[in-house]
């Protein structure tokens, strides 16, 4: 292989945005690397009628029921909450939903606000520009004037609410709590090449229609014609170091199961929260043997998810609630901030989820014996199909260098690379913060006369947002990276995604992890001519 | 037999205007995902169960009992009974003629959708006029 400028690792939100912020230097040679394949939008389940029966097929969440050839095992035995990935061009953002809110002021500075967990070397004045950018690139609807965040800059007409949306919006308004729209990356009008939402609903499948910004959609078109190469179906497994101690590339296995080198001046990874410490674990060398990167047993640690309450409300009306994106709808961050008189520090988002489909209104009626066999279960299930309203609580969680993930030399992947296990155990601060948002969604649902079918936490299946697991910091001994997403201990190694975040928040991070890596990727630019000569 | 099963489940609601399950192709839907042999064990319960109960078979039975002979089966193969009933539910719930008939929502493929009207903003008025939330932090 010839040798390249720069080696990305993975394709998914982060890859993409370094893929094209570093390629506005044409003058490099850049090469991701991609361990699943590109999807193919026609081929998505969307467009069939079946297409629910994917969420445990090809669009499951979860690795290990998908059985992907490029996914990794992960052994979810020593968590509450399974992790959830998608393995492929694109990465997590194939599968996501695509609400797009932005980490608030207040999450860069817990420690010194609330006195918990870590303030970050930077504040959120620092991303701001990086979150406009990125909210252009990936196409972002919503409202500004949010009383909850500072403003936007810019925002595509927001996703309708729909009338599931209109009716809760009035519960809020009846408690005198905060809602706003949802920020989505969703196309509410067309832009560029890519068309509207028409609200078929199954998001988390895969847009068939292409209104999703998914990074096989915004980023990869631009980074492409820039002129950085995406190599498929090649799984690195280790990255490389020189006599010196920098990094000099990657190794990998490619399609066709050759082992393979790709030497590069500077290494960018961007696995994920998971995949990132995955591969720093299994790059052992004399220097590192523990791990790459891992010289203060950091890398894998600090893990934070976002935990999920769930509540479920049924109306007497048909508020047609099933229709639209389901993942965005309108929020509320009421209870975002910390407030003493409550018994738990730091906050919740109350994430409104649209009516579930079809087969899982059933399934789950069935199940729960809401909804009965025979011939009284057509009128049942029409009485919870479209009639139903889902709250997800989603709950900042505190840095614990406890909560971990290592490796699993018993179970590996199609290559032979091991998997992961998972350690995480909820904290009481987290328990009480869920069971205050649980609380209050029955709040809501009273408030409207809904009737609450179904109220839990945490709920297993969720946890999308991988964090903390590579963290950044100033001080070489507790943390992994420089501020600028630099390995302290290897200076040509630059880590891009959610592992480097110091704190939670409590929305979904893709926004602020994109931004970051944009922000790492300006300081790389500007640096790049140093790193390629040395 | 699995026409039998499947409108004992799901026997249709003409108010409603969905179909019996026997007018679907669930036996196909079960080809598909290998549960034949499945379907048969589970049928062999019901009948063993029928005969147990009401010294007939399954099949001859009226709706009502054959509703007890699946809450019994139940009791005898929690998982079996289960894996076939919810199977049943995903057929029927994932095929075009009944989701046509659920609503007026668009079913899969392309590229027709769903409307969902304007809104109405004026209802964030309660929600601006309480001004901001958020923590302001120095930076």
């Amino acid at each position: 292989m010839e040798p390249v400028d720069v080696v990305i690792v993975g394709s998914g939100a982060s890859g993409a945005a370094a893929a094209w912020s570093l390629s506005r230097d044409t003058t490099l040679k850049i090469v991701c690397l991609e361990q699943g394949t590109v999807s193919d939008p026609a081929g998505y389940p969307s467009t069939r009628a079946d297409w629910e029966l994917s969420y445990h097929g090809i669009a499951s969440s979860d690795p290990n029921e998908r059985g992907n050839p490029a996914d990794y095992p992960i052994d979810n035995s020593g968590s509450p909450i399974s992790l959830a990935n998608f393995n492929g061009f694109g990465g997590s953002t194939i599968l996501y939903s695509g609400h797009f809110p932005r980490f608030h002021p207040s999450d860069f500075r817990t420690r010194s606000l609330d006195g918990v967990g870590d303030d970050w070397p930077f504040g959120y004045d620092d991303l701001e520009p990086y979150f406009s950018e990125n909210e252009r690139m990936m196409g972002v609807a919503g409202l500004v004037g949010d009383t909850a965040s500072p403003d936007y800059e810019r925002l595509s007409p927001p996703i309708p609410l729909g009338p599931m949306g209109r009716k809760m919006a009035s519960a809020f308004n009846q408690l005198d709590w905060h809602w706003w729209p949802s920020y989505g990356a969703i196309n509410t009008r067309g832009i560029g090449e890519r068309p509207a939402c028409i609200n078929l609903g199954p998001c988390n499948t895969g847009c068939a229609q292409g209104a999703k910004g998914s990074v096989d959609e915004t980023y990869w078109p631009h980074a492409r014609r820039q002129g950085v190469e995406v190599r498929t179906e090649c799984a690195v497994h280790e990255v490389s170091l020189a006599a010196d101690g920098r990094a000099d590339g990657v190794r990998y296995i490619d399609a066709e199961g050759r082992e393979c080198f790709q030497a590069a001046s500077v290494v960018v990874l961007a696995c994920s929260g998971a995949g990132t410490p995955r591969l720093l674990l299994h790059s052992k060398s004399a220097s590192f043997p523990d791990g790459l990167l891992n010289d203060h047993g950091l890398v894998g640690r600090y893990l934070m998810l976002h935990p999920l309450g769930y509540t479920e409300g049924v109306f007497e009306d048909d508020l047609r609630s099933s229709i639209g994106p389901q993942g965005c709808s309108l929020f509320s961050q009421q209870f975002y901030e910390t407030d003493p008189g409550r018994d738990f520090v730091r906050g919740y988002t109350m994430h409104l989820l649209r009516g579930t489909p079809p087969v899982e209104t059933a399934v789950t009626g069935y199940l729960t014996r809401r909804i009965p066999l025979g011939a009284a279960h057509h009128r049942k299930f029409a009485e919870a199909f479209n009639h139903n309203v889902g709250i997800a609580i989603i709950a900042e969680d505190l840095p614990d260098p406890e909560n971990r993930i290592e490796l699993d030399p018993d179970h590996c992947d199609a290559r032979g690379m091991p998997g992961i296990r998972v350690h995480y155990t909820l904290a009481e601060n987290t328990k009480r913060m869920l069971k205050h948002g649980v609380e209050r969604s029955k709040q809501l649902f009273d408030a409207v006369g809904a009737r609450v079918v179904a109220s839990f936490a945490p709920v297993k299946h969720t946890g999308w947002h991988i964090m903390g697991t590579a963290r950044m910091g100033t001080d070489p001994t507790t943390s992994v990276v420089s501020p600028n997403g630099q390995a302290h201990a290897v200076k040509n190694l630059f880590i891009v995604d959610s592992s480097v975040f110091v704190t939670a928040g409590a929305v979904n991070p893709v926004a602020t992890a994109q931004a970051l890596t944009l922000k790492i990727c300006d300081h790389l630019r500007s640096n790049m001519a140093e790193l390629v000569a040395a | 037999m699995i026409e039998v099963i499947c409108d004992t489940l799901l026997p249709g609601d003409p108010a409603l205007g969905v179909p019996p399950a026997s007018r679907l192709d669930m036996d196909g839907y079960f080809r598909a995902h290998g549960l034949e042999s499945a379907v048969q064990t589970f049928a062999a319960l019901l009948d063993d169960v029928a005969m147990e109960t009401f010294e007939r078979d399954f099949a001859s039975l009226s709706t009502e009992q054959r509703l007890q002979c699946l809450e019994k089966s139940k009791r005898r193969d929690l998982r079996l009974a289960n894996e076939i009933i919810i199977h049943a539910l995903k057929a029927y719930y994932s095929d075009a003629i009944v989701l046509r008939e659920l609503s007026s929502a668009a079913v899969p493929p392309f590229p027709e959708g769903n409307t969902l009207e304007e809104d109405d903003w004026t209802i964030l008025e309660p929600v601006l006029e309480r001004g901001p939330i958020f923590r302001v932090v120095e930076p």
